[in-house]
C-alpha cells in the first residue's frame, strides 16, 4: 500500500488517528514496508522457533502493542484533565483566544 | 486551509513551562491544551523542550502525559534536524543568554513567525529584546479583574 505523505502541517497528523477502527482488524489489509535488517531477522527468527505464526503476526502484535500504548497515554491526559476547574479553565481559554484574535487584527 | 475552509490558524510553539505543567499533571493547563486541540489550533512541540520536561519530571507517567500529549490530532513535534538547525539554535542562545532548551523553543518560533505559548511571557519578554527578529508569546494565564 503506498500512500503519499502530506506535507507539513499538524492537523493533518490527525486523520491517521480519526481513521484507525480496531474493528476493522479482522480484515487483513496487504502493505509493502521497509525494515531495518535487525528487525527482519528477528521477526524470521521468532517465526522459525515457533513463537510467533508469520512475519506478519510479528509487526501487526507490535503495532498493535503501540496502539494501544498511545491510546492509553492520551486516556491518562483525559483523565488528568477530568479534575479540572472548568470556570477556570473557561477564563484562561478566553485570555489566550483574546491574545490570538488580536495578533489577527495586528 | 483549515477543515472548516478557513484558512489555517498559525502554530502555537509550547514551551517548557507549559511541558513542565503537563508533566506534573496540572489538569487545568492538560485540559486547556485539550480543548485548543479540540478547536484545530495547531500545537508545536520542540522536541529539546519535551526533553527538558521529561528531565524535570524523571517519572514513567510524565513520559506517558508526553506521550500523550504527541498523540493529539493538532501536535506536531519539532525535531532538531541538522547542523544548520543547531547552529541556529546555538547563535540564539549566545545571544539572547536563553538555555539550550528555551533556545530551540526561541528558533521554531522566529523560523516559523509562530508565537510561543507559555505561562511565564515575562521571561521571554526578557530576552526577546536581544534577538533581532521579533519573539511573541501568548500568555495561559487568567484575566486580572479591573
Amino acid at each position: 500500500m503506498t500512500r503519499p505523505e502530506t506535507p507539513g502541517r499538524a492537523s493533518r497528523l490527525g486523520e491517521h488517528h480519526k481513521s484507525y477502527d480496531p474493528g476493522m482488524s479482522d480484515r487483513k489489509v496487504r502493505l509493502t514496508i521497509t525494515v531495518d535488517p535487525h528487525l527482519s531477522a528477528y521477526a524470521e527468527q521468532l517465526v522459525e522457533t515457533g513463537k510467533a505464526p508469520s512475519v506478519s503476526a510479528v509487526f501487526n502484535d507490535a503495532l498493535s502493542e503501540k496502539a494501544r500504548r498511545d491510546r492509553a497515554a492520551v486516556d491518562r491526559l483525559k483523565e488528568t484533565a477530568a479534575q479540572a476547574d472548568p470556570e477556570r479553565v473557561a477564563r484562561m481559554m478566553a485570555h489566550v483566544n483574546a491574545q490570538a484574535t488580536a495578533r489577527r487584527k495586528n | 486551509m483549515s477543515e472548516a475552509g478557513g484558512p489555517a490558524p498559525e502554530p502555537w510553539v509550547l514551551d517548557v513551562s507549559v511541558l513542565v505543567a503537563i508533566v506534573r499533571a496540572d489538569a487545568d493547563v492538560t485540559r486547556l491544551l485539550l480543548n485548543l486541540d479540540a478547536q484545530g489550533q495547531p500545537l508545536v512541540i520542540p522536541v529539546l523542550a519535551m526533553a527538558a520536561a521529561s528531565a524535570d519530571a524523571r517519572t514513567e507517567d510524565a513520559d506517558i502525559a508526553l506521550r500523550g500529549l504527541e498523540q493529539l490530532d493538532s501536535v506536531l513535534v519539532a525535531p532538531l534536524r541538522d547542523a544548520e538547525q543547531a547552529a541556529r539554535l546555538a547563535a540564539i542562545a549566545a545571544k539572547a543568554g536563553l538555555e539550550q532548551t528555551d533556545a530551540h523553543v526561541a528558533a521554531v518560533a522566529i523560523a516559523s513567525a509562530c508565537p510561543i505559548l507559555t505561562l511565564d511571557a515575562a521571561k521571554w519578554r526578557q530576552h526577546a529584546a536581544d534577538l533581532d527578529e521579533p519573539l511573541e508569546t501568548i500568555e495561559i494565564d487568567e484575566p486580572h479583574e479591573v
